[in-house]
């Protein structure tokens, strides 16, 4: 379920909870909100459960707020305050998906900057073990194909730039496909 | 310190600030956010069971802490008056942890960049020179590799279990 359809349920319980000040006919009442709140709360009215047990079974629809509901409409408090928390908590919720949107977007650039580097990495492992071949060849006049062992190198620190940013394994072509081209421009370019 | 930690330390306290202060504390350490969690049942208990007062374990527990800001952003949010200072703290708070966490994110990724760099030069120049045996590029490689991907494993694993350990 979407995070905004989560926060208006939660508004809507407060309203109703104002209204009818029973949490049973709050549930009753937000059913009509989503098609799965619908099934969830119908199947549980049926089954003459409670407002804790009904709560269980929508744990998947509000997600990490579900214990914190369950709490409230739970509790022995009066439901005027309890309708006050709830408004609370949805002004709250709404505060934390704008900064969550905020966050997933700066992120996102975080990410396409790790992709670009990764593919100058790329670049950067192919051109050093062409440059590693070429010098031995130079110096100790004897050739070392180092290609597999910088690609490891190359790989190795490439795992550890995404390391915090979840790219998934994306990563792999953008690293092997800058340097597999890269290895073959400079193998045909040197001989 | 782990700044997603102390971000979903402050979500959790301000969430629990609506009802009121032993809400709050209860709520995070009933969450299992790490360390602080623990504080927070060591407050709890403190005061519902040696009576002391709430507010001023509260205060303790931030002059403790070693991340200053969040300290100073729980002291903001108990002197809040109503729902929307805590929003507005809440909000505050939270956007400049994204704002750090964005910094962080930038530092590191120069950093292993510069170090990814630095390792090839030496390799290359090392193995041209003669100063290791070309041979001894590949097992080097491997071993960096295997490092690597051992800290990315254990990385993912961690988060995974945080992400278990939500609310």
């Amino acid at each position: 379920m979407e995070n905004e359809s989560k926060t208006v349920i939660v508004e809507a319980l407060a309203d109703h909870l104002q209204l009818n000040l029973n949490p049973l006919a709050a549930l009753r009442q937000i059913a009509s909100r989503s098609p799965e709140v619908r099934s969830i709360i119908m199947k549980a009215l049926a089954d003459d459960k409670t407002v804790k047990e009904i709560m269980e079974d929508l744990k998947t629809v509000f997600g990490d707020y579900g214990p914190w509901l369950t709490d409230m409409l739970t509790s022995e408090a009066d439901p005027e305050f309890i309708s006050r928390v709830l408004r609370d908590t949805a002004s709250i919720m709404r505060a934390l998906e704008e900064l969550e949107a905020e966050r997933r977007a700066l992120l996102k650039s975080r990410r396409n900057l790790a992709r670009s580097l990764i593919v100058i990495l790329g670049v950067i492992s192919a051109a050093f073990s062409k440059i590693s071949e070429l010098l031995l060849y130079l110096i100790m006049g004897s050739s070392y194909d180092s290609s597999l062992s910088f690609g490891f190198v190359g790989a190795a620190f490439a795992l550890f730039m995404i390391e915090e940013l979840e790219v998934g394994v994306k990563w792999l072509a953008y690293y092997l496909i800058p340097f597999l081209s890269t290895t073959f421009f400079l193998s045909n370019l040197i001989g | 310190m782990d700044r997603k930690q102390v971000m979903r330390f402050i979500q959790l306290f301000s969430l629990g600030l609506t009802w009121s202060q032993v809400k709050a504390v209860e709520l995070v350490a009933r969450s299992g956010v790490s360390s602080y969690s623990e504080d927070m049942k060591r407050i709890f208990l403190a005061s519902s069971i040696e009576g002391h007062s709430l507010s001023k374990e509260l205060n303790d527990f931030c002059d403790r802490l070693k991340y200053k800001p969040l300290g100073a952003a729980i002291k903001s949010l108990l002197q809040g008056a109503d729902s929307q200072d805590i929003v507005n703290t809440l909000k505050k708070f939270i956007r400049t942890e994204i704002e750090f966490e964005n910094r962080e994110i930038d530092r590191k990724l120069a950093i292993r960049l510069s170090m990814a760099f630095l390792t090839m030069m030496l390799l290359a120049s090392a193995s041209a020179l003669g100063t290791i045996p070309p041979s001894l590029l590949y097992p080097i490689s491997i071993l960096v590799l295997v490092i690597s991907a051992f800290r990315f494993v254990i990385r993912r694993f961690m988060l995974w279990k945080m992400n278990q350990k939500r609310l």
